[in-house]
């Protein structure tokens, strides 16, 4: 297994809320740069597919209406199994692997709770994973640091880089 | 949904306010460093928040923010956006050798620069608005840049992007400056623009 990228691996970021799935093995799924936000990416070893989606806050009922599912965990989760689905994947077979949700801003010690959405997007992830039976199978939440999320279509393989630090596998 | 609509004169009005804001702060800056000062501002944006960090780019790269909360009649954010090495010439070339720490010098330089932002909000449009103790956080630009975001996109799809060079001496410093503010707070100011202005 490389981690280098080849020439012919094209890679597909995903924004605040959006929702990426691929099964061509030369793609590469990333979300630059989280914050609090979390990516949680998901693998069906035996179809090949692959998916990742940028979460932004916890609860769609709390925010206002939009577009994109992808934006809230609680309905980030069934989206991304929908489109999994619709490549060809088994709910059976996934594998869940996220990053982020880290606290960047301490607010001044005031708006404390405002400021640990972090925790609460990891929380309401787990959350809606487990209403549908299902469970994260690695994870790399919390703290101060940024952190990029990448998960490699040709196998699933799914890292975690920080600033200054090696890419490493999650 | 509603969307807070800003037509081209309105949005002109707020680069007006801006543009004043920032000879405000070039003077003042002037003064403190004893150093000739420019803030350009080359371009102000308004669009959708979420959109913000692919629109900035280098979403991995190493930046320093200062932040701060603002509250009263305007409830949101100011973000000063800086490479983390700008920031650290910046606080040197401010600070002139002075055994001051980074964090400190560059803090008032962005407090300047607020607060002439701020003054020209209650000058021109009778706002009152407080201001947080300033919060350093260096680390991934979007990883700075989603937190931010992601408080403001509860309430608020729009937010103001503000590109800004500032020369201390012949030294160029390229930044971002993110004014977020919630959905209430930028329908007030739209408003006074409009009374104050006929907009």
């Amino acid at each position: 297994m490389s981690l280098l990228l080849n020439k012919k691996t094209i890679i597909l970021n995903a924004g605040m809320g959006d929702i990426i799935v691929s099964k061509e093995s030369s793609t590469l799924l990333a979300c630059p740069g989280l914050g609090s936000c979390i990516g949680l990416a998901a693998y069906d070893p035996k179809s090949g597919c692959t998916g990742l989606v940028h979460i932004v806050l916890p609860d769609s009922n709390k925010g206002r209406i939009t577009n994109k599912p992808g934006k809230f965990a609680d309905t980030a989760v069934p989206e991304l199994i929908k489109e999994m689905k619709a490549i060809g994947a088994q709910v059976n077979n996934l594998v869940f692997k996220a990053a982020g949700g880290a606290k960047m801003f301490s607010g001044g010690g005031k708006s404390s709770d405002v400021f640990n959405v972090g925790d609460r997007n990891f929380e309401a992830v787990k959350l809606a994973l487990k209403d549908l039976g299902l469970t994260l199978s690695k994870y790399e939440v919390g703290g101060t640091e940024g952190r990029t999320i990448r998960i490699y279509c040709s196998d699933g393989t799914v890292t975690v880089k920080k600033v200054n630090k090696a890419e490493v596998v999650l | 949904m509603t969307q807070v609509l800003i037509n081209d004169m309105k949005l002109d009005a707020i680069k007006e306010l801006i543009n004043i804001s920032s000879g405000n702060a070039a003077t003042a800056l002037a003064q403190m460093t004893s150093k000739k000062v420019d803030l350009e501002v080359p371009s102000v944006k308004y669009m959708d928040i979420m959109k913000i960090p692919e629109e900035i780019g280098g979403l991995e790269d190493l930046m320093t923010c200062i932040a701060v909360i603002t509250e009263g009649d305007i409830n949101g954010f100011l973000v000063f956006i800086i490479d983390k090495e700008a920031y650290l010439k910046l606080a040197d070339v401010v600070s002139g050798g002075m055994n001051i720490s980074p964090e400190s010098v560059v803090a008032e330089v962005v407090n300047i620069i607020n607060g002439s932002y701020l003054s020209a909000l209650s000058e021109m449009l009778d706002f009152t608005i407080d201001v947080s103790p300033p919060e350093t956080i260096t680390s991934m630009m979007g990883a700075i840049l989603s937190t931010f975001v992601s408080q403001l996109s509860l309430t608020t799809e729009d937010g103001i992007l503000i590109s800004s060079n500032l020369y201390i001496g012949d030294t160029r410093f390229k930044g971002y400056q993110l004014f977020l503010m919630e959905e209430d707070s930028l329908i007030d100011l739209i408003k006074r623009l409009e009374d104050k202005y006929n907009l």
